[in-house]
């Protein structure tokens, strides 16, 4: 694809187009375009541009190469829902709605979508459905919003894009295009040569119990508890959920005696998370193919593609296989990977904190699109070919039933016990209690987090956390 | 020797992949002993123990090159493949789902929020690019599972919302 990937075609294509320019026949112009990929639930730590060795994301690898990687970007929430409706619209969850599972979009956000639609963009989104699907108002501003399988695969959306990539390329109009995919997600059970391509021929307890998605609720720490009554809330649209509630169920279940377990050596947690990452490779080799359908298209010279995630994954880091039950940087540490035809500086890594809402912003500075004054991101734009980017230095995110974190990308801060909405929930950051809150030094990998006691934190620090936190929480204020 | 040289044979005089990048890394990470094709037994060390090898040896002769590797990868769904480990729990827990699937392709935005919405009906379902969409070319005409993107969307109803975690 991009310079990145066909070199050799590349140049047969401009030896073409000057012979072509010689005979008078000028080459067709292409339309300008952006597309945001967005691999649900792909931790940052676990790619190549990001520390992962051996030929993690080969893809992502040579993207970042000629690109520009934002090495500590924070989602806003460590649900699909939620950080998404974040990343379309650059405002909190909780500035749209009540952190829940019935938070929809309101009528009349202005979005990246509509933003870029008002200025004569054409725009698609095609995603794996689930949380994206148009029901909770995701699809407000595009101009057409296909919805592949729920919780489905690139395997389906690609080829969907690819449709709609070739319809915009025999226009002249902009456009942009959201692609997604769950193929990160659990269960990470893929078909074929990555069944067990981590661990091959692994054999054990879990071998047959892997395609289910429930199963990895029902492990805790290095056990499985295959008889756990999963518990299921009812929300208030009456849909049945699985909650970070399950989790505290799970640990007291682990600590009663008389239950069944199954005990997960290390090999079958190596195969778990072998798992993960094939899957991860998975979802990179798409990647590929989705590059190659640009290229084959003629739009690699006028498109800039940004790859993202919504959230991480723990993986056994904080006892669990999930993504629910903390905000720490295994679930919201995530890519942040800007690839440009005309950038004038190739493989810039920016230190700085960026956040998903960041992305809205920055698409439309790149569009030279107005920023809506409801968006609360930072506009990335001006420093993709380096010097500062100007992000007020911490990341805060949400989750469902009352967590709140914020980082500076060293520390972590996470309060919790009230909704996200809630004035008593900003009294407990403003002057945060051991009661109710946590403070890590985050500074190292994920999963390495140490717990620190308010008194240890330099108070400057924490003035800090907790400066970026407020300040986080009163710009959806701010009409 | 016989099978050396019929991955040597595939790779001069095979089929050549859609996409080289993608089959290249297939072969480097499924090609345990580095023979320059998968057998079978290298298969069943990768593959879950329910998949069989025949399906994806597309002409039949015992290994997979990476042209086989690629189309394995391009046409097979691992929706389809955890759909059974999912739907299993889903009526084992009493879990009010349908029936996964239902692709609504095409449909237009839902008619509410801001921002210029285009006339409704025109999705992403026109032509293929350059008739080389993923899982669409298949010049020996079989691939496992059968169930390309570009088959016809499944009879799934449409989806409570919010039902699993995202």
């Amino acid at each position: 694809m991009p310079p990145v990937c066909r070199r050799p075609l590349k140049l047969a294509a401009t030896v073409a187009v000057s012979i072509a320019a010689g005979l008078g026949c000028a080459p067709p112009e292409r339309p300008h375009g952006v597309i945001v990929i967005s691999i649900d639930t792909l931790r940052a730590d676990h790619t190549t541009p990001y520390g992962a060795s051996g030929g993690a994301t080969p893809t992502l690898a040579r993207l970042a190469a000629e690109g520009t990687v934002f090495e500590r970007t924070y989602a806003q929430a460590n649900e699909t829902l939620f950080s998404h409706a974040s990343l379309f619209t650059s405002q909190l969850p909780s500035d749209l709605g009540p952190v829940d599972y019935d938070l929809t979009i309101p009528d009349g956000t202005p979005t990246l979508a509509s933003a870029l639609s008002s200025a004569g963009w054409k725009t698609g989104g095609v995603v794996a459905g689930g949380h994206l699907a148009r029901v909770f108002g995701l699809d407000d501003g595009f101009d057409t919003y296909t919805e592949g399988r729920r919780w489905g695969s690139f395997q389906e959306t690609a080829p969907m894009a690819g449709r709609w990539l070739a319809d915009v390329a025999e226009g002249d109009d902009p456009f942009m295009l959201f692609l997604h995919s769950y193929d990160c997600h659990a269960p990470y059970t893929k078909p074929h040569v990555f069944g067990r391509m981590a661990t091959p021929g692994h054999s054990g307890p879990m071998l047959d119990r892997v395609h289910d998605s429930l199963t990895y609720e029902k492990i805790h720490n290095d056990t499985l508890y295959p008889d756990l009554p999963l518990g299921q809330l009812e929300n208030s649209n009456g849909a049945r959920i699985l909650t970070p509630q399950v989790h505290a169920e799970l640990a007291a279940y682990s600590r009663q005696k008389d239950v069944s377990r199954v005990t997960l050596g290390a090999d079958d947690q190596a195969f778990l998370k072998g798992l993960y990452a094939s899957s991860v490779l998975y979802a990179d080799l798409w990647l590929q193919v989705v590059l190659d359908q640009i290229d084959d298209l003629g739009l690699t010279e006028t498109t800039t593609i940004i790859v993202v995630s919504d959230h991480g994954e723990g993986l056994l880091d904080h006892g669990y296989f999930n993504h629910r039950d903390s905000l720490h940087d295994s679930a919201t540490q995530v890519p942040f990977i800007v690839w440009r035809p005309d950038a004038e500086a190739r493989g810039v890594r920016q230190r700085e904190v960026t956040q998903l809402l960041d992305v809205a912003p920055t698409v439309l500075g790149l569009a030279g699109v107005d920023v809506p004054e409801t968006m609360q991101g930072t506009d990335l734009s001006g420093c993709l070919d380096g010097g500062r980017c100007g992000t007020p230095g911490t990341a805060y995110s949400e989750a469902v039933l009352e967590m709140v974190s914020v980082t500076d990308g060293t520390f972590r801060l996470t309060v919790t016990g009230a909704p996200a909405t809630s004035d008593a929930l900003d009294r407990r950051i403003e002057a945060p209690a051991p009661a109710f809150a946590d403070l890590y030094d985050a500074g190292g990998p994920p999963g390495s987090e140490t717990s620190l006691s308010l008194l240890e934190l330099d108070a400057a620090i924490l003035a800090r956390l907790i400066k970026g936190a407020t300040a986080a929480r009163a710009a959806g204020d701010t009409p | 020797m016989k099978r050396a040289v019929l991955a040597v044979w595939a790779v001069a005089c095979g089929p050549r992949p859609e996409h080289p990048r993608v089959a290249e890394i297939l072969l480097q990470q499924a090609d345990l002993d580095g023979s320059g094709a998968v057998e079978p037994a290298e298969f069943s060390q990768l593959a879950f123990p329910s998949e069989g090898f025949a399906p994806y040896d597309l002409d039949s002769n015992g290994l997979l090159d990476a042209y086989e590797l690629e189309r394995a990868f391009l046409s097979t769904s691992p929706s389809d493949f955890q759909d059974e480990g999912r739907m299993e729990v889903h009526r084992k827990y009493g879990h009010p789902f349908g029936r996964p699937g239902g692709q609504t392709e095409g449909k237009g935005p839902r008619g509410k929020g801001a921002g210029g919405k285009a006339p409704r009906g025109k999705g992403a379902g026109g032509k293929a690019p350059r008739g080389k969409g993923p899982g669409g070319k298949g010049p020996r005409g079989k691939g496992p599972g059968g169930k390309g993107p570009g088959g016809p969307p499944s009879q799934g109803g449409a989806p409570p919302p919010g039902q699993e975690p995202g």
